[in-house]
């Protein structure tokens, strides 16, 4: 069986990226089975999405905990642990990252032996949650690396998938899409097959850790108040506003207020201040400022910026 | 006889087309939304003969 998982962030069209592959195994005559992870479908959030194919029918239900290969849409997701890009990739795992960086750079900063091939990033954007046709490319990157999908049969499921966006937005992904399968086609079959659970050496299912969230800020039911302080919801972040102070009129009132999120608080002197931790990036404070004193860089440049000590 | 690849919620609205539903009060939300897109339009083009009634 094919046990496929799709990383990306909400936006990048990943879920869509899930049914595509879907949908081209089905047309090569297996039996598929594909679900996004329910619940996380947001702006910037961290997207999951799973693709199980197999000759027989697929009894196997829930998330894929042992991948065969890993797609990542976003390379700002590998390092953050609620992403959960890493979990269960062990030497016969293939990942396959949309990055600028090397496949052996990853290999060194991951320490993984797992295979590590490179999806080069065709366009940069500004705001990664608009990263153009990155699904289509992923979904397109890992048909040619199953070896099983004939680039026909790939465009067929592309057309069917993406048929009510109308011609032109079918033809421009078709386009890109199809040059990401002729890039991996020199890695094709590099994704191979893991066995089923067998009956002779069957070991239950594990207890599986998900990092991110405790039963108290994930359950159905609320037991305590001010949870979603715990919700790092800073995580979905694609742009970050960032106050001037040099601009800043102090009429802190109004981004504090403007703020949907509660995520700008009031210092002792009277000055706003973003919490990070929280800000979701909807810049709405950048549109609000009355001075304009707000403004908004890409998460991926500040990050950068970050750890290479610039100035920020 | 055809394969379709069909989604949870489709395959959800062909069971109660299957079934000869002939009454669906509707109340579309997420995640379910597309049960009634679906079944609204078999009852619009006449291959459904049942009654929508939205909630």
């Amino acid at each position: 069986m094919y046990r496929i998982r799709f990383h990306g962030r909400g936006g990048q069209g990943m879920k869509t990226a899930s049914r595509i592959l879907g949908t081209a195994f089905f047309k090569s005559g297996y039996e598929v089975q594909d679900a996004p992870r329910y619940g996380a479908e947001r702006r910037g959030a961290p997207i999951f999405a799973y693709v199980r194919a197999d000759s027989s029918p697929v009894n196997e239900r829930g998330i894929i905990s042992h991948p065969d290969l890993v797609v990542v849409s976003d390379d700002t997701l590998v390092g953050m642990p609620a992403a959960g890009v890493l979990q269960g990739i062990d030497e016969y795992s293939v990942l396959l990252i949309n990055s600028h960086e090397s496949a052996n750079t990853w290999s060194e900063r991951l320490n993984t032996k797992a295979t590590i091939l490179i999806l080069p990033v065709a366009e940069e954007v500004e705001d990664r949650a608009e990263l153009p046709y990155i699904g289509s490319s992923c979904a397109a990157a890992s048909a040619a690396l199953t070896g099983v999908i004939s680039r026909d049969i790939f465009s067929e499921a592309l057309s069917e998938e993406l048929q009510h966006l109308g011609d032109v937005i079918v033809n421009k992904n078709m386009a890109i899409a199809l040059s990401a399968f002729d890039t991996m086609s020199s890695h094709q079959g590099a994704v191979r097959e893991s066995a089923l659970p067998s009956a002779e050496d069957y070991r239950k299912p594990e207890w599986i850790e998900l990092p991110f969230d405790d039963a108290e800020i994930s359950a159905p039911a609320i037991h305590a108040g001010a949870t979603s302080v715990k919700v790092r919801t800073g995580l979905w972040r694609t742009m970050r506003p960032v106050i001037d102070y040099e601009k800043c009129s102090g009429c802190w009132w109004v981004c504090s207020t403007y703020c949907p999120d509660g995520a700008i608080n009031v210092s002792s002197e009277k000055l706003p201040e973003i919490d990070y931790e929280h800000c979701k990036g909807c810049l709405v404070c950048v549109a609000q400022c009355p001075p304009q004193a707000i403004e908004s860089i890409a998460e991926h440049v500040a990050k950068q910026k970050q750890m290479t000590g610039a100035d920020s | 006889m055809t394969r379709r690849l069909l989604t949870g919620n489709s395959a959800a609205a062909w069971g109660a087309r299957l079934a000869r539903a002939d009454y669906v009060p509707a109340f579309p939300i997420t995640p379910q939304t597309e049960i009634i897109e679906d079944l609204s339009l078999w009852i619009d083009s006449g291959e459904m003969d049942a009654r929508m009634i939205t909630l």
